[in-house]
C-alpha cells in the first residue's frame, strides 16, 4: 500500500467524482442520443455494417417521410391536445377535492384521501376491459374526450395527493381571517389558495401532462385512426412488412421526445418538487 | 500541549469574505470565547478549526501540527453545534458512543465510557432514549456528552446554548465552565452574546466584519476597549458615544448642544496624538444621576425611564443626544422633569474621531 | 334565496366531481372486472350468455403452469429490477450530491430517462438491441467481450434480463431523483458533527446517512415495486412477452387473454389477482413504513 497524503487523497476522490460523473451522464443521454442519430442518417442507412457511429451522411429524410407518409403532426396535435386537456380537467377537479381534504373540517376526510389514493394503485390492467366497454357505450371510441377522461382517472389520486399536501402547508391564519370577514369556502378556494398554490398547481400540472403524453395501454386500445391516435402509439404501431423502417420510427421517437424533454429540463424545479412532494420530509 | 493556533487565515465564499486575515492563538487548557454581531465570521472560524472548510489562505495549527490539509475525521477536535445535532435515529447512548465506535473502540471501553460521561454529566437514566423524547436542555448535555467522551485535543462550541431559555442558559454557562476546568481542554466557544462571552471566557476574542478586532482579558477588553466598535458591544446597555472637536487651549470637548471640560490629563495625551475630531464614550453605569442641581453636574431632559429590575435605565436628551444612565429605583424622577448629570471622569473613554481607535 | 352550507356540505360538494369521476372510470370498472372473472366469458359468448362459474378461472389461473411462469418472470423482474435500480439510483444520488460544480448540469441530466415515456424507452432499446446491428452488441463486440452480435430479445434468458436493464435505465432515474431529495433533506449539521466525531467514508454512510434516509428509501422501494408490478408498456413495446412466453408479464399476459384470446373471463381473473398481490405488497411496505416512521 501507497500511502497518500490528504492532499493527494483528496485530489484522488475530487477525480474518481468527476469520472463518476461523466459515466452517468453518459449513462442517462446515451440511448436518447444514439437514436437521435440513427434518425438523421439517410433511411436504409441505418441498417448499414459496419455500424456508422458517426453519421457520413446528415439527412432529414426520415423526419419528412413521418410526416409526408403518416402525418406525424396529426398525432403529435392528438397528443397535446389529449395531453392539455387531461391536465386541465384533472387540475380544475382535483384541486377542488384537494383543497377538501385539505382544509375543510368534514367527517370523512381521512377516508376520501384513503379513497382517491387506492385508485392510484390500481393496475391498468384490471380497469383496461371494463373502461373499453365503457368508452364504447358513450361513443367515446377512437375520440380524444374518450382518452382524456381514461387519462383523468389514472392522474386524478396523484394531483389530489400532492395539491392536498401543498394546501396543508398554506398558513391557516389567512383562511381564518377570510372567514371572519365573511368569506365562503368557495370564495377562499378562488380568491386565496389558488393564487398562492400557483406553483403547487404547476408541479402537479406539469406531472400530469407528462403522464398523459407517455401513457400507452389506453391510448392504444382506445383509438384507432388519425382521428384520435397519439403520437407514441403511432410509433409502436407503424407497419413493416420485413422489417421496419428504423430510420423513421427513431425519428418519431426523437419527435415525440423533445416536447417533454424540454418541459422537463424548463421546468426541472417544478418536476423535482412535484415527484418528491410528501416523500422527503423531516 | 495543545494550542490552537491560526496564521493569516482568510476564507471567502464566493465574493463574501467570512474571514479576513485572521491571526491568534487560542492558549492551551483556557476557554476562549469569540463573539461578535451576526454574520461576523465567527462560526466559519470554528469549521475551519474544525476542518470542516478549508481555509482559502493561511494556516491553521492544532499543537504544533499543521492542519490545513487535515479532515475532520483525523483531527481529534470535537464539536458541539447550535442544533446540537444530536442523530435522531440513534438511542442517547448510541448518540454518546458514537465517536467512540467511529474510531472502533472495544465494545467494554466504550460501554464504561459512556456511562462515565453520563454520570459526569447527570444524564444517565436518558440512556435509552431517543433524541426527540428529550427536552433542550437534555439534548444540550447529551451533545456535550457526545463531545468530551472521547477525551478529544480541542473543543469548539458554536452558541450551544443559545437555543436554551434564559435561566437555563445561565445554568449551563457555569456548568460548561466546570466542565472545561475539569477536563483542562483547551475550548473555543463561539457566541453572539457579549455578557456570556464576558463571563465564561478566560480570554476574550472581539470578531467584526470577518477581522479579529481585539484579543484579551474580559475585563481588559471592557475597561479599554480597543476602539469605538468593541465598546460598543462590550457591554450592555452600551456605551455612549459623542462626537465632537477639541477645544485644545481650554480643554473643552465640544459638540452642538454641549460643552464638556476634559480632564487635564486626557486633553495632554490627546494633544500629543495630534487629534482634533474626538469621540467621548462613557458607560451607562459611569454617570451619576440626581435629581437637584449639585456641582459639576450638567442640566438634561429625563427623556424615558425603564425599569431593569434592580436599577432604572434613563434616557436623558441634552440638546439632540440621547445619553443612556443607570440610575439607583428609588431615585424620583419622572418623563419630562429635570435631571442632573456628571460623567466619572476615571471613567472616561477619548477615541479619535478619523480611525475610531482610543486614544485614552 | 341563497343556500347556507356549512363547512363539511362544501367539502362534500368539491369532492363530487372527483368522486364521480372514480366511481364511474375506476371502481364500477374494478366491480365489474371482478364480476367477470368468476364468469364464463369466451369470445362471442358475450350474447349467448355468460355463465357463472364460481372461481373456477381462478383455480384455472392457480394451475396454469404458464400462469406460474407469468407470475414467476413478473416477481423476478420486480426484484432484480428494483434492487439494480436502488443502487445504481443512489449511486446517482450521492454522486449529484458530491459533484458540487456540476450539481446543477447533473441533476438536468438525471432526470431526463425518467421522463421519456416506457413505450419510447421499449422502441429506443428495441434499435439499440437490434440482432444485426444493434449498438449494444457492436460495442461489446469492439470491447472483445463477445465474438458475434447477440440477438437480445431472441433468447429467453438474454430477453429476460435485457427487459431488465432498459426497465433499470429509466427507473434508476427515478430513484437517484427521490433518494438525491432525502439525501438532501439530512440536515448539513448531522453530517458535519459525524465528521467531527471522526466517522469516514462508508462508516458515516452506513451510520448516518443510510437511516436517516430510511423513509424516503421506503417510499421510493414502494413507488418502484407497484410500478414494476404493473409493468406493461416495456414488455409489449420489447418482446411482446416473447420469445415464447419467457418475458410475459402478469399484464401482457392478461391483456393478451383479452385481446388476443378474447377470453374475458380468464383475463380478469389474472388481472384481480395482480391487483390483490400489489394491495398485499403495498400493506407490506406500509406497515414497515409506519414502524420505521416512529423516530421522527
Ligand atoms: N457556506 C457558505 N457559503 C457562502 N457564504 C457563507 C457560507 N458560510 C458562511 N457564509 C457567509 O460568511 C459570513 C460569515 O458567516 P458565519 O456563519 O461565519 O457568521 P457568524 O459570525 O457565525 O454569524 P451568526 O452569529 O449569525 O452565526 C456571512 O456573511 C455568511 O453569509
Ligand atoms: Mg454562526
Amino acid at each position: 500500500m501507497v500511502s497518500l497524503s490528504y492532499r493527494q487523497k483528496r485530489l484522488l476522490s475530487q477525480t474518481i467524482m468527476y469520472a463518476v460523473a461523466a459515466i452517468i451522464m453518459i449513462y442517462c443521454l446515451f440511448p436518447i442520443a444514439w437514436i437521435f442519430i440513427t434518425s438523421i442518417k439517410p433511411p436504409g442507412a441505418e441498417f448499414h455494417i459496419p455500424i456508422e457511429y458517426i453519421p457520413s451522411k446528415v439527412s432529414l429524410d426520415n423526419y419528412i417521410e413521418i410526416f409526408v407518409e403518416h402525418k406525424f403532426h396529426y398525432y403529435l396535435l392528438n397528443s397535446l391536445v389529449v395531453a392539455s386537456a387531461t391536465t386541465i380537467l384533472v387540475l380544475a377537479i382535483g384541486s377542488l377535492s384537494a383543497y377538501a381534504i385539505a382544509r375543510l373540517r368534514f367527517k370523512f376526510r381521512i377516508s376520501s384521501l384513503l379513497t382517491i389514493l387506492v385508485v392510484g394503485m390500481m393496475p391498468s390492467i384490471v380497469m383496461i376491459l371494463p373502461i373499453f366497454l365503457i368508452i364504447r357505450e358513450l361513443g367515446l371510441m377512437n375520440t380524444w374526450l374518450g382518452l382524456i377522461i381514461t387519462h383523468a382517472v389514472f392522474s386524478l389520486p396523484i394531483t389530489v395527493w400532492l395539491l392536498a399536501s401543498y394546501f396543508a402547508e398554506l398558513p391557516f391564519d389567512l383562511e381564518d381571517a377570510a372567514k371572519i370577514d365573511g368569506y365562503t369556502p368557495s370564495s377562499i378556494y378562488r380568491k386565496i389558495i389558488m393564487p398562492l398554490s400557483v406553483p403547487g398547481l404547476f408541479s402537479a400540472g406539469i406531472l400530469a401532462f407528462i403522464a398523459s403524453w407517455g401513457e400507452f395501454m389506453f391510448a392504444l386500445t382506445l383509438t384507432h385512426t388519425i382521428q384520435a391516435r397519439t403520437a407514441l402509439v403511432l410509433i409502436t404501431t407503424l407497419p413493416g412488412a420485413y422489417h421496419l423502417k428504423w430510420g423513421m420510427i427513431n425519428a418519431g421517437v426523437i419527435l415525440t421526445l423533445i416536447p417533454i424533454i424540454v418541459i422537463v429540463l424548463v421546468f426541472q424545479k417544478w418536476v423535482m418538487r412535484g415527484l418528491t412532494a410528501g416523500a422527503v420530509k423531516y | 500541549m495543545v494550542e490552537v493556533r491560526l496564521e493569516k487565515v482568510t476564507k471567502t465564499f464566493g465574493k463574501v469574505i467570512a474571514v479576513d486575515n485572521a491571526s491568534l492563538t487560542f492558549e492551551d487548557k483556557k476557554l476562549t470565547t469569540v463573539v461578535g454581531p451576526s454574520g461576523c465570521g465567527k462560526t466559519t472560524l470554528l469549521r475551519m478549526v474544525a476542518g470542516l472548510e478549508t481555509p482559502t489562505q493561511g494556516s491553521v495549527y492544532i499543537g504544533d501540527k499543521l492542519v490545513n490539509e487535515v479532515p475532520p475525521w483525523d483531527r481529534n477536535v470535537a464539536m458541539v453545534f447550535q442544533s446540537y445535532a444530536l442523530y435522531p435515529h440513534m438511542s442517547v447512548f448510541n448518540n454518546i458512543a458514537f465517536p467512540l465506535k467511529a474510531r472502533k473502540r472495544p465494545r467494554e471501553e466504550i460501554k464504561k465510557r459512556v456511562t462515565d460521561t453520563a454520570e459526569l454529566l447527570e444524564v444517565s437514566e436518558l440512556l435509552d432514549r431517543k433524541p426527540r423524547e428529550l427536552s433542550g436542555g437534555q439534548m444540550q448535555r447529551i451533545a456535550l456528552g457526545r463531545a468530551i467522551v472521547r477525551q478529544p485535543d480541542v473543543f469548539l462550541m458554536d452558541e450551544p446554548l443559545s437555543n436554551l431559555d434564559a435561566k437555563l442558559r445561565v445554568y449551563m454557562r457555569a456548568e460548561i465552565k466546570k466542565l472545561q476546568r475539569l477536563l483542562g481542554v483547551t475550548t473555543i466557544y463561539v457566541t453572539h452574546d457579549q455578557a456570556e462571552a464576558m463571563t465564561i471566557g478566560d480570554t476574550l476574542v472581539v470578531m467584526n466584519d470577518g477581522k479579529i478586532c481585539c484579543i484579551g482579558h474580559p475585563d481588559s477588553v471592557y475597561s479599554k476597549p480597543k476602539d469605538t466598535f468593541v465598546a460598543t458591544f462590550i457591554g450592555s446597555p452600551a456605551m455612549n458615544l459623542l462626537e465632537g472637536n477639541l477645544e485644545s487651549d481650554k480643554g473643552l470637548f465640544v459638540t452642538e448642544s454641549l460643552k464638556y471640560k476634559l480632564p487635564n490629563s486626557m486633553t495632554r495625551v490627546t494633544k500629543e496624538k495630534g487629534a482634533s475630531k474626538l469621540i467621548l464614550g462613557i458607560r451607562p453605569e459611569d454617570i451619576i444621576v440626581e435629581n437637584f442641581k449639585a456641582n459639576g453636574f450638567v442640566k438634561t431632559e429625563v427623556y424615558m425611564i425603564e425599569q431593569l429590575g434592580r436599577e432604572l435605565l434613563l434616557s436623558l436628551k441634552i440638546g439632540q443626544h440621547i445619553i443612556k444612565a443607570i440610575a439607583p429605583t428609588d431615585i424620583k424622577l419622572e418623563i419630562g422633569g429635570v435631571a442632573w448629570m456628571k460623567f466619572d471622569e476615571t471613567k472616561l473613554h477619548v477615541f479619535d474621531g478619523k480611525t475610531d481607535g482610543l486614544i485614552v | 334565496m341563497k343556500i347556507k352550507l356549512t363547512e363539511a356540505r362544501y367539502a362534500y360538494l368539491f369532492l363530487i366531481p372527483t368522486f364521480l369521476v372514480i366511481i364511474i372510470f375506476a371502481f364500477f370498472p374494478i366491480t365489474s372486472t371482478f364480476w367477470w372473472s368468476v364468469h364464463e366469458l369466451k369470445d362471442k359468448i358475450l350474447w349467448t350468455g355468460m355463465p357463472f362459474v364460481g372461481f373456477e378461472n381462478y383455480a384455472w389461473a392457480f394451475t396454469n403452469s404458464q400462469v406460474w411462469g407469468s407470475l414467476g418472470y413478473t416477481l423476478y423482474f420486480v426484484a432484480l429490477s428494483v434492487t439494480l435500480e436502488f443502487w445504481i439510483g443512489i449511486g446517482m444520488a450521492l454522486a449529484m450530491f458530491h459533484t458540487f460544480k456540476l450539481k446543477g448540469v447533473l441533476r438536468a441530466i438525471v432526470i431526463v430517462p425518467w421522463a421519456v415515456p416506457a413505450i419510447i424507452q421499449a422502441s429506443m432499446w428495441r434499435w439499440m438491441f437490434h440482432p444485426n446491428v444493434g449498438i449494444i452488441s457492436d460495442i461489446l463486440v469492439k470491447l472483445g467481450v463477445i465474438s458475434a452480435p447477440l440477438n437480445f430479445l431472441g433468447a429467453s434468458l438474454l430477453a429476460m434480463h435485457s427487459v431488465i436493464l432498459a426497465d433499470v435505465w429509466k427507473t434508476s432515474s427515478f430513484m437517484a431523483i427521490l433518494l438525491f431529495a432525502g439525501l438532501a433533506a439530512i440536515p448539513q449539521d448531522i453530517y458535519d458533527s459525524a465528521k467531527v466525531d471522526g466517522a469516514r467514508g462508508w462508516f458515516r454512510f452506513r451510520h448516518i446517512t443510510l437511516p436517516m434516509m430510511l423513509p424516503i428509501i421506503l417510499v421510493a422501494l414502494l413507488f418502484r415495486t407497484m410500478d414494476a408490478f404493473r409493468v406493461f408498456d416495456l414488455v409489449y413495446g420489447l418482446t411482446g412477452g416473447g420469445p415464447g412466453t419467457t418475458t410475459e408479464v402478469l399484464s401482457t399476459f392478461s391483456y393478451k387473454y383479452y385481446f388476443s384470446y378474447h377470453n374475458f373471463g380468464k383475463g380478469s381473473a389474472l388481472a384481480i389477482v395482480t391487483f390483490l398481490i400489489l394491495v398485499a405488497i403495498s400493506l407490506f411496505y406500509i406497515r414497515s413504513l409506519q414502524k420505521r416512521l416512529k423516530f421522527k
